[in-house]
């Protein structure tokens, strides 16, 4: 049972227990669980016979019920016989049985060729008119062949189930000469099942061959018209309608999800079947009941077994607790504790060996308290040598601790460390104690393998020696025999390590013999390792102390660095830095001279003024030095009074001869190159530590940093400067177009910065292509100008001129150049050796020169010298600048005057434009008011002639007078002398206005009109009258070009974009694709109206866009030839009065 | 072995504490619009008893009665209401519409036992979409068949008196069917509207049913009408007309002859909805069931008092002869 995979958790009685139960469990569930099985069946075999029978039962019973109804009908065919076909008589016989059987709801009797004859219902009233033929039908055919018939199950619009079921009339043998057809109302069938009880919660169903419910305990189901066709015994039947159930009894899920048995048995003759159906639970109920018998007797057992079980595992397992009971004491520390057991068998024998046990334990238990008393003191010291070693970084505190501690603790008369020195050569006591200083006071140091010390020192191995008197071992160790004869018996020597390495020792000696146990030895041992742990540590903080120093100064020395752009100041800084940290007595710094392509001596401390007056400079290559920087590689001499190599590198010695003893160079470089070298010296010879070297270099690069910085900054301001000049340049000739000023104050400029002697500048003539001079300053107050101009070629100036290349002369006094050159060498003449001449450029051409003098010779930088091209080029740009601006000038007075023509020449036309439309207009008046008069026969009746013409005068002048109108408008737009009269109204009133217009001009009703305008549309502020006239003008225009058809206009609020949109669509022909871009300029027409189809003269459109521009509103049109036009425009809700600057708004400014 | 028999003793309890619930006592409000409703009522209650629901032990009736006046009806029917029951029974359509108004939309169930036009109530006679649920008297069904009886009745007769009343729930309807069936008979008609909405208003206005304006006076189910068919029939007894009642009932009150449903019949029938929706069905899952019967019932009295012999074949079908 204690397999690997499982583990028993309990003792002896749980083992017990659990398998007694598991076996005695097994037992009794096989026997259930067999009954159970047989059982089961026996009560579903007895369920499945009941439910057979029932179903069977129903069924039948149906059947006959049905077969009953045939009967009836059977019946009044004989009876119907008495009777005439169609008679009062037959119709009563038909009455009556639907009256006398509620099944039947309604009864037709048809003749031999299947008509209606009669026709009653419990319900309706039949009229002749509602009698048919019925021949085709199948309730007619089957009878009359002999055989009675009965339809499928069918539902009314009540939801009640019916059958149709029909029989022949006979007369005489075999001769059916009409047939009885009767509806069957099915819901007394819903009674038969309603009646049929099986179980507590079982059904029973009727369905037909479909799977519609027929009948149910629930009518509600049937008049739902439910089908039940998921059923699985259901589609069983509707599968094969005429077999009986092959599988009575099956158990299955009915449509509600239910677990159920269920049986079905087909109705005979009719497709129709009885189902059974009772729930699972239900119909093995008796099984369930059986099951719990089964599992409360299961139960039983496991109980009395358990009990059983439980008091046979208790006599057994009663020894063993009481053994248990003895180990939980022992465990509690009661270790004289012994059991009592007489059983007589295996575990009395058990019991006396835990008590022979128990007293063992007992014994050993004491033993060990000693020692662990013993180890417990030891490590208490160990740990207050330990803590003294990490409280302390300073050695002889820590050090005189453990010795004090080691006397105290081993007993020892005398204890002493040794250490070794600096060097690492020999070894020194560093701390001693107890008897004898005198002793020790003679013990100071030890070579390495000199004596029994100088030995452990070497081996790194300990020596004991429990009495030196006897053990020849001292004898052949001790240097020579002091100890001994000091009196000392006993002595130990024990290395003190540091990884690994021994780097002193402890030496303790005792008057008397005595013996070091193992612990003793260990703990010695221990010691001593604290003791290296402490010299360690002491070490680490004397070097971490030595280096935070070094950091320090190379912080004070980067700070100098960083903070100063004087070389000079790093150099003394650093170098006294250096100095004052590595303990040196000299130093000295040598640079590069671009001059002489040497070193030469920058800075020194500690040399004496001659020593440095010696030594100031070195070629390349030459000396130490000189190597130094050559190779680029630091040199070192440990002592040059004897160093052969030093003798071979001096140039002549000076060090030595000085008494230095110690030399060392450094190079100092860049990133790309040798700055030059740094000297360090000392009068005493000195060795250089790895440390010092890494101090030195680094001091170093700080100074070349710093040599660096210094350089970059000067190139810096220098480059500042001439960019501050070239602005200044640049400013002058961008501030003004006056080019004497711009060149008199760039001239000032251009020597302020290069402080030249004299400068000039000449212009290129443009008509005559000479050289003349324009602007010159002079240091000396007045300029040179004896020579005023010159010619394309002639002189240096000329040559310059030409090329448009600069010519230099440093000083022309040994330029050869200048000879070959200059043809008058008047600059010579007047006392000048630099002179230089650059070209002024503008667009790739010269267009002068300027020349520089000075009384000495002078090497201008690269630099200068792209400066001074830039401020010719500069000169050049404002020279350009200058004839521009006087072109410019020129044409824009050429351009006013032609402007000034034109606004005349406009106003002119504009004016009688005006004046002439206004002459028109008046007399155009007058003949239209008389020509209304006469039409409407205030001068007399008309003929219908005059009529006629009259009319057309009538039309023709109105067209006329809109024409000058128009033209008025136009021009009264285009000389802005147009405005908007602003007011704030509903536009509901504009439209009203509009609908008059339009009720006029389609007075005949030509074209359908229809607005569409929504209830609620804001108030506009804008001129109504300008909006109103828009509207007109593109509604006329919809009607003048919409022959027949329909205009819509629609007004629509744009919430959103704070407008309102009006549109005025029609059906009329429409505008050519081509012609849509051209439709709002003035005088553009459609070709139709050029034909004389349509009026007009095209001024509309274009008045309208004029308007809506001054009113911020925007039109587009949307139109195709032949299928109308539609023209949109938006207005904003208000002309922003803040953006205008009066009621009344000009035009121009809108 | 502890958790065994832990496990028996809590089984134990709860064997012992077997459900003991109190029973309740259901509340069922009926409201009926006239007198001749309250068979229907009785027939519910003796099919409720029969299926098990005994007054003072599970179930409580509270019977509200219009006696014909339509402003009564409508505040029994808010009185109803007001007292929250269990469950209404109605009896027509006219009493039903008040109770379906205030109900609509909440789960109080309203059974009606003999709606004339249930579609006027309910979606459909499948299921009604609402609270309500009950059986159809089929009244408006039958308006051909009351026409049919005229002719059968009284053969010779061309115009036909036709009873109505303008505030009635289903006037427009009866008026429909019978202008239409009437054109089927070729009866010339004469509607006569006997305003008002009770008994004492019919009565102001039953002398303008006269031999002059028909030959024979047809009733259709109408409550305030059925109420007073004690003055229309003793009008019609003597102007001599023959007279057709809207249901068996009134038959007995005097009219000649009718043919419908028996309002006792419909209450058993629907004692069985009621059934189910106590025990949890919902109104709108029980379709509107049909009268399982259909009576014709003839008053030979009254034939005699106006001269008029019936056709045997009438007499082989009645149901109820009233000798």
């Amino acid at each position: 049972m204690a397999a690997g995979w499982f583990r028993w958790r309990g003792g002896i009685r749980h083992r017990l227990l659990w398998t007694g139960l598991l076996f005695l469990g097994i037992a009794l569930l096989a026997n259930t669980i067999a009954g159970s099985l047989y059982t089961r069946r026996q009560i579903k075999r007895a369920a499945v016979r009941l439910q057979a029978e029932v179903a069977s039962k129903v069924a039948n019973h149906i059947a006959g019920i049905m077969d009953r109804k045939t009967e009836r009908l059977m019946d009044l065919t004989v009876s119907l016989g008495l009777y005439g076909p169609g008679t009062e008589g037959q119709r009563t016989l038909a009455l009556l049985l639907v009256k006398n059987d509620q099944a039947f709801t309604g009864m037709t009797i048809l003749d031999a060729q299947g008509n209606e004859i009669v026709k009653v219902s419990e319900r309706r009233v039949y009229f002749p008119t509602d009698l048919a033929n019925r021949s085709t039908e199948l309730f007619f055919r089957q009878p009359m062949q002999g055989a009675a018939y009965v339809s499928p199950v069918y539902t009314t619009d009540k939801a009640e189930p019916y059958v149709t079921m029909a029989v022949p009339i006979f007369q005489g043998p075999g001769r059916a000469v009409g047939v009885v057809v009767a509806e069957v109302n099915l819901t007394f069938l819903w009674q038969i099942i309603g009646d049929v009880r099986f179980s507590e919660s079982g059904n029973t169903f009727l369905v037909d061959g479909q799977g519609n419910l027929v009948a149910h305990r629930d009518p509600s189901l049937v008049l739902r018209r439910t089908n039940l066709r998921d059923h699985f015994k259901v589609r069983e039947f509707v599968e094969r309608p005429e077999a009986p159930d092959a599988k009575a009894g099956e158990e299955g899920t009915d449509i509600m999800g239910q677990r159920v048995v269920s049986t079905y048995a087909p109705v005979r003759g009719l497709r129709w079947a009885v189902v059974v159906n009772e729930p699972v639970d239900s119909a093995l109920a008796d099984l369930a009941a059986m099951q719990r018998y089964a599992i409360l007797l299961l139960v039983a057992g496991l109980g009395v077994g358990s009990l059983v079980i439980l008091w046979v595992s208790n006599k057994i397992t009663a020894p063993i607790r009481k053994l248990h009971r003895g180990v939980e004491i022992m465990r509690q520390g009661g270790l004289e504790h012994r059991v009592d057991i007489k059983t007589g068998d295996e575990i009395e024998h058990l019991a006396a060996e835990f008590n022979e046990m128990a007293a063992e334990l007992e014994n050993s238990y004491g033993m060990l308290e000693q020692r662990v008393d013993q180890r417990t003191k030891d490590l208490a010291a160990l740990y207050e040598v330990t803590t003294a070693v990490n409280e302390s970084l300073e050695l002889p505190p820590v050090l005189d601790h453990v010795i004090q501690r080691i006397s105290a603790l081993f007993d020892f008369d005398a204890t002493a460390i040794f250490l070794f020195d600096e060097a690492g050569e020999e070894i020194h006591m560093r701390a001693s104690g107890g008897a004898c200083p005198e002793f020790w006071g003679q013990r100071k140091g030890f070579r390495r393998g000199e004596g029994l010390v100088g030995r452990v020192v070497e081996s790194g191995e300990a020596f004991v020696f429990e009495d030196i008197a006897s053990d020849r071992r001292y004898d052949s160790l001790t240097r020579n025999g002091e100890t001994r004869r000091a009196g000392a018996r006993f002595l130990a020597v024990l290395p003190i390590k540091t990884k690994g390495e021994t780097v002193g020792v402890v030496v303790s000696t005792c008057r008397y013999p005595r013996r070091l146990t193992e612990e003793e030895f260990r703990l010695l041992t221990s010691m001593s390792d604290q003791i290296g742990a402490a010299v360690q540590k002491a070490g680490l903080f004397e070097e971490s102390v030595s280096r935070a120093n070094e950091l320090a100064a190379l912080y004070d020395v980067t700070a100098t660095v960083n903070q100063s752009r004087d070389p000079d100041v790093v150099l003394r800084e650093v170098v006294h830095k250096v100095l004052q940290l590595t303990g040196f007595d000299a130093a000295r710094v040598y640079l590069f001279d671009s001059e002489t392509d040497g070193l030469r001596l920058k800075f020194h401390e500690g040399l004496t003024p001659e020593f440095a007056a010696e030594v100031v400079s070195y070629r390349a290559g030459e000396g130490i030095d000189g190597k130094v920087a050559a190779s680029g590689e630091p040199a070192f001499f440990y002592d040059v009074q004897n160093d052969p190599l030093y003798e071979a590198m001096a140039r002549k010695g000076r060090a030595r001869e000085a008494g230095f003893r110690t030399l060392m160079s450094f190079p100092l470089r860049s990133k790309t190159r040798t700055l030059g070298t740094i000297n360090f010296l000392n009068r005493t010879p000195r060795s250089l530590l790895a440390r010092d070297r890494v101090l030195l270099l680094s001091m170093a690069n700080q100074i070349c940093v710093a040599l660096e910085n210094a350089k970059l900054f000067e190139q810096t301001v220098a480059g500042a400067k001439e960019i501050s000049a070239l602005y200044d340049v640049t400013k002058t000739v961008n501030q003004s177009l006056d080019l004497t000023v711009v060149l008199q104050e760039v001239i000032e400029k251009f020597n302020d910065i290069f402080r030249f002697n004299s400068t000039r500048i000449y212009l290129a003539n443009p008509h005559s292509g000479d050289l003349e001079l324009q602007a010159s300053y002079s240091m000396e107050g007045k300029g040179s100008e004896r020579v005023r101009s010159f010619r394309r070629g002639e002189g240096i100036i000329g040559k310059v001129a030409d090329s448009g290349e600069p010519i230099i002369f440093e000083d022309l006094r040994t330029d050869p150049r200048y000879q070959q050159l200059s043809t008058s060498k008047n600059t010579r003449d007047t006392g000048n050796a630099f002179l230089a001449i650059f070209p002024i450029l503008a667009k790739f051409k010269t267009v002068g020169t300027i020349l520089c003098n000075g009384r000495e010779p002078r090497r201008l930088t690269h630099g200068e010298t792209q400066l001074i091209a830039s401020m010719a080029a500069q000169i050049g740009v404002a020279v350009e600048n200058a004839r521009l601006y006087s072109e410019t000038k020129q044409k824009t007075l050429e351009l006013e005057k032609a402007n000034t023509e034109m606004e005349e020449a406009y106003r002119a036309k504009g004016d009688f434009l005006a004046a002439m439309s206004h002459e028109l207009r008046t007399p155009l008046n007058v003949i239209i008011g008389n020509a209304d008069l006469c039409r409407d026969g205030f001068f007399g009746d008309l003929s219908t002639k005059q009529r006629q013409a009259l009319e057309k005068i009538l039309r023709y002048s109105r067209i006329l007078l809109k024409l000058i109108s128009d033209v008025l408008t136009l021009t009264k737009i285009e000389a802005k002398k147009m405005s908007l009269d602003l007011s704030t109204f509903e536009i509901g009133e504009v439209i009203e206005q509009l609908e008059s217009y339009v009720e006029q001009l389609n007075h005949n009703g030509r074209v359908g009109i229809s607005w569409s305008v929504p209830p609620k549309l804001p108030a506009l502020t804008t001129d109504a009258l300008k909006l109103e006239e828009i509207l007109q003008n593109l509604i006329g225009n919809a009607y003048k070009f919409t022959p027949n058809g329909s205009i819509e206009i629609r007004v629509r609020d744009l919430t959103h974009e704070r407008r309102v949109e009006f549109a005025v669509a029609d059906t009329g022909i429409g505008i050519k694709p081509e012609d849509l871009d051209k439709i709002f300029d003035e005088f553009h027409q459609l070709e139709e109206a050029h034909t004389g189809s349509y009026f007009g003269v095209g001024l509309g459109l274009s008045i309208i866009k004029k308007y809506l521009d001054l009113m911020k509103g925007d039109i587009r049109v949307e139109s195709a030839p032949g299928a109308g036009s539609t023209f949109t425009f938006t207005l904003p809700y208000s002309l922003d009065a803040a953006a205008l600057p009066s009621r009344r708004v000009a035009a121009g400014q809108a | 072995m502890k958790n065994a028999l832990i496990i028996s003793v809590v089984a134990g309890l709860l064997l012992a504490a077997a459900p003991c619930r109190a029973q309740r006592i259901f509340h069922i409000c009926a409201l009926v619009g006239e007198d001749q409703f309250v068979p229907a009522f009785e027939g519910f209650r003796g099919k409720m008893a029969e299926l098990g629901y005994i007054e003072g032990k599970n179930v409580r009736y509270s019977l509200y009665n219009a006696k014909g006046d339509l402003d009564d009806l409508k505040v029994l029917a808010q009185k109803i209401v007001q007292q929250k029951p269990d469950l209404i029974v109605t009896s027509s359509t006219t009493a039903t519409a008040p109770v379906a108004k205030l109900t609509a939309g909440t789960d109080l169930p309203v059974v009606f036992l003999s709606a004339g036009n249930p579609l006027k109530l309910v979606k459909s006679y499948s299921s009604s979409g609402n609270n309500l649920t009950g059986i159809s008297s089929s009244a408006l069904e039958l308006t051909e068949k009351r026409l049919a009886l005229v002719r059968e009745l009284a053969p010779t007769v061309k115009r036909v008196v036709f009873l109505t009343n303008g505030q009635g729930t289903n006037f427009e309807e009866y008026l429909a069917a019978t202008r239409d069936t009437a054109s089927k008979f070729n009866f010339e008609l004469t509607e006569i509207e006997l305003l008002g909405a009770n008994r004492d208003e019919v009565k102001k206005h039953i002398g303008r049913i006269t031999r002059k304006a028909g030959e024979a006076v047809v009733v259709p189910p109408d409550a305030p009408l059925v109420g007073s068919i004690e003055f229309i029939s003793a009008q019609a007894v003597k102007e001599k007309l023959p007279s057709i009642g809207p249901n068996v009932q009134t038959v007995r009150r005097g009219m000649l002859a009718a043919y419908s449903s028996d309002y006792h019949s419909l209450g058993r029938q629907g004692a069985k909805l009621v059934d189910m929706i106590l025990r949890g069905a919902k109104p709108a899952d029980l379709p509107i069931e049909l009268p399982h019967k259909l009576e014709l019932a003839v008053n030979l009295k009254i034939a005699r008092a106006i001269g008029l012999k019936p056709a045997k074949e009438i007499l082989l079908r009645a149901d109820e002869l009233i000798e």
